[in-house]
């Protein structure tokens, strides 16, 4: 069994429901592309075979409906909070602001299916990898968030996807969708959790449009079970003037991929992507990033850092495309990687592609271990060996942590990186402020 | 930015030197390949059974393999049975015993490229091992490298003289099966240069090749194997120039080379063949399998390069690190100009304990030049305390160029320390406007800075190849003074 | 030697300089003094032809010539010479080997043969000693490694290798503690003779100490807004510029 028989079981077509010509159409490019292999450039490094073979449910039948509790949920009062799949009843939340325009999947589907019509095309078209198309034929748990012109949402939005379901496989794929008009503002917190014991397979993909002048700043927080499967995608798209902070946190799953792609599509626009992803015994997480610099001065600055212990395996591969006329384009990038144990593995592909002249580009990459001189002061100083090893691995993820300015989730990021089996937390590292 | 713009151009589309076509008659085979066109090459070359054994074996492995396509370079499907697989000067029937019954019109092509083959060579020490199209005709200093143990003579004499060597050392450093350059030259291949440095040996000299390829449609399948035994230490010169035509050649080349216990193999390369016109036309496809096997405790191989030549280079000189402690060296400037792709870089696999590696790439595009870098730095599981350190710059000249990056960086030891730096950037205005300004002119000025862009480069080559590249890169000679 | 006649500049059209006129004769110094902004560095780097800079109106003539018509490395070989306020790196390229290309250059454009390597050699040694230069920059590559002091004395060297006409010394006073500042200014005082000109470009009167000027001029604005003797400075050190700028408006 696969994914792709659970798929042909599942969704046959509907020709009444929304947008049935579009799901079948991207239904047929999936089957098209097939399941990606390590032949694939973008998959050299990440092997699926084995991990896409469950007996896969859409829905838990009958829904858990259990109250399920996970990290960050009650940071702000604008949640949207779906557990295997289905959205959960909460306890009222505060108006949103006027311009601030906030409506599940299924509500747009129902009432409004012609506005997704686009976006779904884009994501079904030729281009289209194996999973983009997936997604765009299953979508059913999301979200729509529309932002008009200069409307600053002060608060932040936490969109949350929580897996419990340990008897069956769920197989979900989420869709968020961010339409931030010109000069708005807004800070997004997209939350995928499972419980421990869950078996799930996640596809979820998250679409942004960054309009003139706005900000978003999007915070992914990936913390599924030790035994799901999830492979994301982030696709953003940043106009004039337009910033995109886009900060990738990878902790869960066996195996877990995130693909973000940032197109700076006119003058002024800049993206800044942070990651950081720390994987344990039997954890395979991969991160690819691409930056497409169409237009110019425009700017990029990517910083990942990764952490590999047990015989867990880290990979990253960024790419950064300066196309021709991208004149002034700056763009730096860097990856640096720590291995903690002798069985862990970490591959690292930073890439540049550039069709300009007028550029300044640079990116480095580093694999290597803690430094033994740094060790040697801290043990000097009294600190056991251990303990000494925990601080400085903590030390070197706060270059990417300090950079998230939402506070619940620095908080939640220090104790994770202290609290795990691995990284032990000495006790005097307090969690930054 | 527009004001220097022209001048650039002109500099940049500075026409072929090189560019001639000698008239010689050759013995040639007519177009095609199949196991007959094998079986004729090994036959006219004398070959023992097991050798042509050898040829067919790969030749039916490459028939089941496909043209690699990952490599960021495109070109029109190339034609294999359009290619000639043989050819050789007629004097090579009876080969020339001196310089004298060399063919003079030989001589003469050498003496318009510059090369220095006998005089020149001797004054500077070095023996040549001359390769015309697919044979080689002369050698110099035999005698010398002999009292030193040396053994340096075509493939071909090799295989007669010494084919246990041979029999050993083919094939185990690049598997017949590697590639698909690397099968299609295992089985056609024609001739090239065999080394031997014996036991504690220093070779006595610098051991150079100039290659030459010059007959219409005949593809160049060069083999070379050099083995170091173990404390011994060789430097080997490979530099080439090609005449001007309009086909696209083929060049599928392969070179071993074996480092055993405390030895050490500089190899060196300056490359110029002719690279195609303005427009793309013409030009050499070179398609080089190039790598070194460090198999002995503290071995070394280090291999520079200087690419300016070529329609499209495919091309990864490699390491495998093997011994323990032992040390992989990767230097190079590539070239790109008008419609040039480069596609080339190194792979350094490091297995044994206490290995390093060292890439300093240097690439340069103009005109409408691609140019890219591949490289590998693979840190294996048992490669304990492993060191790699890479530096990747690209020099932008022109707004209709490229430059890419592509490094893969896979580390399985946690004690190995592996480090990435990358740079792509324009030629700086400011340092333009500083030289003009002290009256240098623009086109020295563009070579200046070029030139010490590639200065961690060239300081690894041998004195006289250093000269040779920065001629090739129109650049003055640096460090004359002072 | 220098005129200039109602020079206006812009970059990226913006106005810099509103129509300057200087008359420098031969033999003489003039110093160009003025607040930050004032288009000091502008006019340095309009003199040595600098990309970048519109030339809107005005004549600039040199020697009888109009040099704003020439190629910078042309204006070099008619005997200018720029002292950059930020001399630039050059990875790899090696300072004396730059000097030689350049020298070479200018006795090119000048229709002479090129220098003897042996004659050039003597020469820098001579110039090297005479600055107290470290011989260990020569044959580093140019202003690379260069602390802040190194990179003036080593533009200061330059010229006094080149022997320009006309010598532009672009701020070449700033960051330098008061022993380096009175070594790059005797490096100019050994040049200064009937035949060279110079135009020193500063912020502070403090160079004027040492290099003292036949005439001061202040830069405002884009314009001359008052010429004087070496006491100009010596107010404009005790009152600032702001009387002055006053008295204008």
């Amino acid at each position: 069994m696969s994914i792709l028989q659970t798929l042909a079981r599942e969704f046959a077509p509907d020709p009444s429901a929304p947008l049935a010509d579009l799901r079948a159409h991207a239904y047929a490019r999936a089957r098209q592309r097939g399941v990606p292999t390590p032949r694939d450039e973008a998959w050299k490094y990440t092997d699926l075979r084995g991990h896409l073979d469950g007996e896969y449910v859409v829905t838990a039948d009958p829904p858990h409906g259990a109250p399920a509790t996970a990290p960050l949920l009650d940071s702000t009062p604008h949640r949207l909070v779906f557990i295997d799949g289905v959205l959960a009843p909460d306890v009222a939340a505060p108006a949103l602001p006027p311009g601030v325009r906030l409506r599940t999947l299924a509500a747009v589907l129902a009432a409004d299916p012609a506005s997704l019509r686009a976006l779904m095309a884009r994501h079904a078209s030729e281009d289209a990898d194996f999973f983009t198309a997936l997604n765009m034929a299953c979508a059913r748990a999301g979200v729509v968030i529309e932002l008009a012109a200069g409307c600053q949402l002060e608060t932040p939005l936490l969109v949350a996807f929580l897996h419990t379901s340990a008897a069956e496989q769920l197989f979900s794929a989420p869709l968020v969708v961010v339409n931030a008009g010109a000069n708005s503002q807004l800070t997004l917190i997209e939350l995928h959790y499972g419980e421990a014991a869950a078996t799930n397979l996640a596809t979820p993909l998250t679409d942004l449009t960054a309009g003139a002048g706005s900000v978003i700043e999007h915070y992914r927080v990936q913390l599924e079970g030790a035994a799901a499967v999830h492979i994301g995608s982030v696709q953003a798209t940043i106009e004039r003037d337009a910033r995109v902070g886009s900060h990738s946190f990878a902790f869960g799953g066996k195996l877990a991929r995130v693909e973000i792609c940032a197109k700076l599509a006119a003058p002024g626009a800049s993206v800044v992507l942070n990651g950081l992803f720390a994987v344990a015994a039997g954890q395979h997480i991969d991160h690819q990033t691409r930056i497409e610099h169409e237009a110019p001065h425009t700017t990029s600055v990517e910083l990942y850092k990764g952490l590999a212990a047990g015989d867990g395996r880290g990979v990253f591969r960024g790419q950064i495309i300066v196309r021709p006329n991208a004149q002034k384009t700056s763009s730096r990038q860097a990856s640096h990687n720590l291995l903690l144990s002798p069985f862990a593995e970490i591959d690292t592909k930073p890439e540049l592609e550039i069709y300009a002249d007028d550029v300044a580009c640079a990116h480095g990459a580093t694999v290597g271990q803690l430094d033994d001189a740094a060790l040697f002061y801290l043990c000097s100083r009294g600190i056991p060996a251990a303990e000494a090893h925990a601080l400085l691995t903590f030390g070197f993820t706060q270059e990417v942590v300090e950079q998230v300015a939402f506070e619940p989730l620095r908080r939640l990021l220090a104790a994770r990186l202290a609290g795990s089996a691995d990284i032990p937390l000495p006790e005097r590292i307090e969690p930054a402020p | 930015m527009s004001t220097t713009a022209p001048e650039i151009q002109a500099l940049i589309r500075q026409k072929y030197a090189a560019g001639f076509f000698t008239d010689i008659e050759q013995e040639q085979l007519p177009p095609g390949l199949s196991v007959d066109t094998v079986r004729f090459i090994s036959a006219k070359k004398g070959e023992p059974e097991w050798l042509l054994a050898w040829r067919l074996k790969a030749f039916e492995r490459w028939q089941q393999m496909k043209e690699p396509e990952w490599a960021h370079v495109h070109y029109p499907k190339i034609d294999y049975q359009a290619i000639s697989y043989f050819a050789a000067p007629k004097s090579a029937n009876d080969a020339p015993k001196s310089l004298a019954e060399v063919d003079p019109k030989l001589i003469e092509t050498y003496n318009k490229l510059g090369i220095p083959l006998e005089e020149q060579k001797m004054l500077a020490g070095v023996a040549v091992d001359v390769v015309f199209d697919s044979v080689s005709v002369h050698t110099t200093f035999k005698n010398k490298l002999a009292a030193a143990g040396v053994i340096f003579c075509s493939f071909s004499e090799a295989v007669r003289e010494h084919p246990a060597l041979i029999q050993r050392y083919l094939g185990s450093v690049v598997p017949q099966h590697d590639n698909y350059y690397a099968a299609l030259n295992s089985a056609v291949f024609s001739d090239g240069s065999f080394v031997y440095i014996p036991k504690h040996t220093r070779c006595p000299m610098e051991l150079s090749t100039y290659f030459r390829m010059n007959a219409i449609n005949t593809g160049q399948f060069e083999r070379t194997l050099i083995i170091a035994d173990e404390g011994s230490y060789v430097s080997y010169l490979e530099g080439c120039t090609a005449p001007q035509r309009d086909e696209n050649q083929l060049h599928a080349a392969v070179v071993e080379l074996v480092a055993l216990d405390d030895a050490t193999i500089k190899y060196s390369t300056v490359q110029n063949w002719y690279p195609g016109d303005e427009e793309g036309r013409g030009g050499i496809y070179n398609f080089v399998t190039k790598r070194g096997d460090c198999r002995g405790r503290n071995s070394k191989i280090s291999w520079t390069q200087v690419e300016t030549g070529s329609a499209i280079t495919w091309k990864y000189p490699s390491c495998v690190l093997k011994g323990e402690n032992s040390v992989g060296e990767f230097y190079s400037v590539a070239l790109t100009n008008h419609r040039q792709q480069a596609d080339t870089g190194t792979k350094m696999i490091h297995l044994g304990r206490n290995t390093r590696s060292t890439i300093i790439s240097k690439g340069i595009s103009a005109g409408r030049g691609q140019n890219a870098y591949r490289g590998l730095v693979r840190i294996a599981r048992s490669a304990e305390g492993a060191r790699n350190y890479t530096q990747c710059d690209s020099l932008l000249i022109g707004d209709r160029c490229g430059a890419h990056t592509f490094p893969y960086v896979e580390v399985k030891n946690s004690s190995a320390k592996v480090e990435h730096e990358a740079s792509t950037s324009k030629i700086s205005e400011d340092q333009l406007f500083y030289l003009r300004s002290r009256g240098i002119g623009n086109e020295d000025a563009v070579n200046l800075i070029v030139n010490g862009f590639c200065k961690q480069v060239f300081k690894e080559l041998p004195m006289e190849f250093a000269v040779e590249a920065q001629k090739l890169l129109s650049v003055s000679l640096e460090g004359a003074v002072g | 030697m220098l005129s200039i006649q109602n020079l206006h500049v812009e970059i990226d059209g913006k106005p810099i300089l509103r129509g300057i006129n200087l008359e420098v004769g031969a033999g003489e110094v003039h110093a160009v003094m003025g607040p930050n902004g004032s288009g000091k560095s502008t006019l340095a780097h309009v003199l040595a032809g600098k990309p970048g800079y519109l030339v809107t109106a005005g004549t600039v003539t040199f020697k009888g010539q109009n040099l704003l018509a020439l190629a910078p490395e042309d204006r070099a070989g008619e005997g200018v010479f720029l002292a950059f306020q930020y001399p630039v790196e050059i990875p790899g390229v090696n300072n004396v080997y730059m000097l030689k290309a350049a020298l070479n250059g200018i006795r090119r454009y000048r229709g002479l043969s090129e220098i003897d390597a042996v004659e050039f050699l003597a020469r820098v040694k001579a110039k090297t000693v005479a600055l107290g230069l470290k011989e260990g920059l020569l044959n580093r590559p140019v202003n690379q490694g260069f602390s802040g002091g190194e990179k003036k004395r080593n533009e200061i060297f330059q010229m006094s290798v080149l022997e320009p006409a006309l010598a532009v010394l672009d701020e070449t006073d700033s960051g330098l503690d008061i022993d380096a500042l009175r070594i790059v200014a005797e490096g100019v005082n050994q040049l200064r003779d009937a035949a060279r000109s110079f135009v020193v470009v500063t912020h502070y009167q403090r160079l004027l100490d040492y290099i003292v000027p036949d005439f001061v001029h202040v830069l405002a604005q884009g314009q001359i807004i008052k010429s004087g003797s070496r006491e100009l400075a010596l107010e404009l050190e005790a009152r600032g510029y702001d009387w002055l700028l006053q008295a204008v408006a």
